[in-house]
This record gives C-alpha cells, structure tokens and sequence, in this order.
C-alpha cells in the first residue's frame, strides 16, 4: 500500500470545482485499493478556515457554508472510518521537527507541520497545488505532484510510485 | 460494536463478495458498514457526492484553493 500525503491545497479542491478538481477526485476514488491516504489534523482547521473565507469573499452563503462544512467532516470521517484515509495528530514530536524546520527554512508554521506529518507517517508523495509545489519541493525529500497537471500527466506521475 | 443478523437475497450477496474478492473491502462487515454510511450520507445533504457539491457550485467563480490556504496561513502568522 502507498501513502500519499494529501496536503489541504490539493484536498480543498475536491470540495470546490476548479482546476485540480478531478486529479484529486482520482485519487480519492483510488484510496483503500492501491493508496492510503494521509492528512494532519491540522488540514481539518485550515479546510474550515477556507471555506469560512470563502463566505466572507461572497462565494458561499452562510447557509451553504454551515452545510458544507458538515458535509466535508462527514466525508472526511467516512474515508477515516473506512480506513481510506489516515489522520495523523500534531503531537509534541511533530511539532519539535516542525521548529527545526521553521527556523532552517524560514517557513510558515503549517507549511512545516504537513511535511514533517509527511514524513513522519511514511508518506512517498505529497499531493499540493501549484501554489505549494514550488515552495515545499525545495524542503522536503518527499516526491511532490501538483494536482493541477493535465490528467494525463497526472496519472503518468502517479503510476510511476509503482515502478 | 454490535453483531446484528439481516437477511438478503443470493444475488446481492453475491454481488457483495464479488467486490470483497476485488479487495475494494476486507470482509463483509466494512462493506455493509461502508453501505450504511454512504446512504446515511446521501440522506442527510443536499449533495449526495464530492461530485455532486461541486456540480452544485459549478457555475460561481471561485478563488484558487491554494491562494485561500495560503492567506490562512497568513493569518496564522499575524
């Protein structure tokens, strides 16, 4: 079995349809068969804040927001009941590789959390956007795919963790 | 957890260990468990699906995940 780390640039979008949408939906379509995948709890907090900020830029109403955040921790929860899906806690030993790597690299704290979380749960590729695929590649010796490739790229990508 | 009996016809049964030999499930226990979830799921939103909620959102604009998650971050940094 693979873990892939499913970092919260990659994962939000399967909650939201954008470019990036269906390479993650793959992915989760995939989880339990050939991969497992891994999150922080902290993706959790930074998911809600998300989709907190997309109400308050008028692209959900409060109603929908109330909604579809129950509906994303009821996702979130079946994948985990389910063993799809791993969540690994913030715990004290984390958080101190976390400092050691704030501190050399200069990153934001949550930056630092999901590659150590990464890491630590023996995840062999990380899932990010483009956004993240530039900044976290240079610090970490996990494989990072953006899930923004064409499909096609992608998948190739992803077969090549079997090789 | 509790053990509870049900019955089913041979059909669905075997259509059921048809996926558990697949390796979509470990035994029959997690898909029937899995079942239920699902369709309490389904019942309880709008959206039965991921699909389905972004098929719901799918005519809005939205901003790049990625920025959004960042300016979270940002936030974290004030």
């Amino acid at each position: 079995m693979i873990y892939i780390y499913l970092e919260p640039s990659a994962l939000f979008k399967a909650y939201i349809p954008e470019q990036g949408s269906d390479n993650i939906e793959y992915i989760l379509s995939k989880l339990g068969v050939e991969f497992t995948g891994i999150t922080s709890r902290w993706t959790l907090l930074e998911i809600t804040r998300g989709f907190v900020k997309r109400k308050n830029l008028g692209e959900l109403t409060p109603k929908e927001l109330k909604e579809i955040v129950a509906f994303f921790l009821d996702d979130i929860n079946r994948l985990l009941v389910s063993r799809k899906v791993k969540i690994v806690d913030v715990t004290k030993s984390i958080i101190e590789k976390s400092i050691s790597l704030i501190l050399s690299k200069n990153l934001y704290a949550a930056d630092a959390i999901h590659v150590q979380t990464a890491v630590y749960s023996g995840a062999r590729v990380m899932l990010t956007d483009d956004i993240h695929i530039k900044r976290l590649a240079k610090i970490t010796p996990l494989k990072i795919i953006s899930v923004e490739l064409t499909k096609e790229e992608f998948i190739r990508q992803i077969n090549t963790l079997f090789s | 957890m509790r053990v509870i009996s049900v019955r089913i016809d041979e059909q669905l049964l075997n259509e059921a260990l048809k996926q558990i030999k697949a390796g979509k499930f470990k035994n029959f226990s997690e898909l029937v468990r899995e079942a239920l979830r699902t369709y309490l799921l389904r019942n309880r939103y709008k959206w039965r699906t991921r699909e389905e909620l972004r098929e719901y959102l799918k005519k809005r604009k939205f901003r790049r995940s990625g920025e959004i998650i960042d300016e979270v971050r940002e936030e974290d940094e004030l």
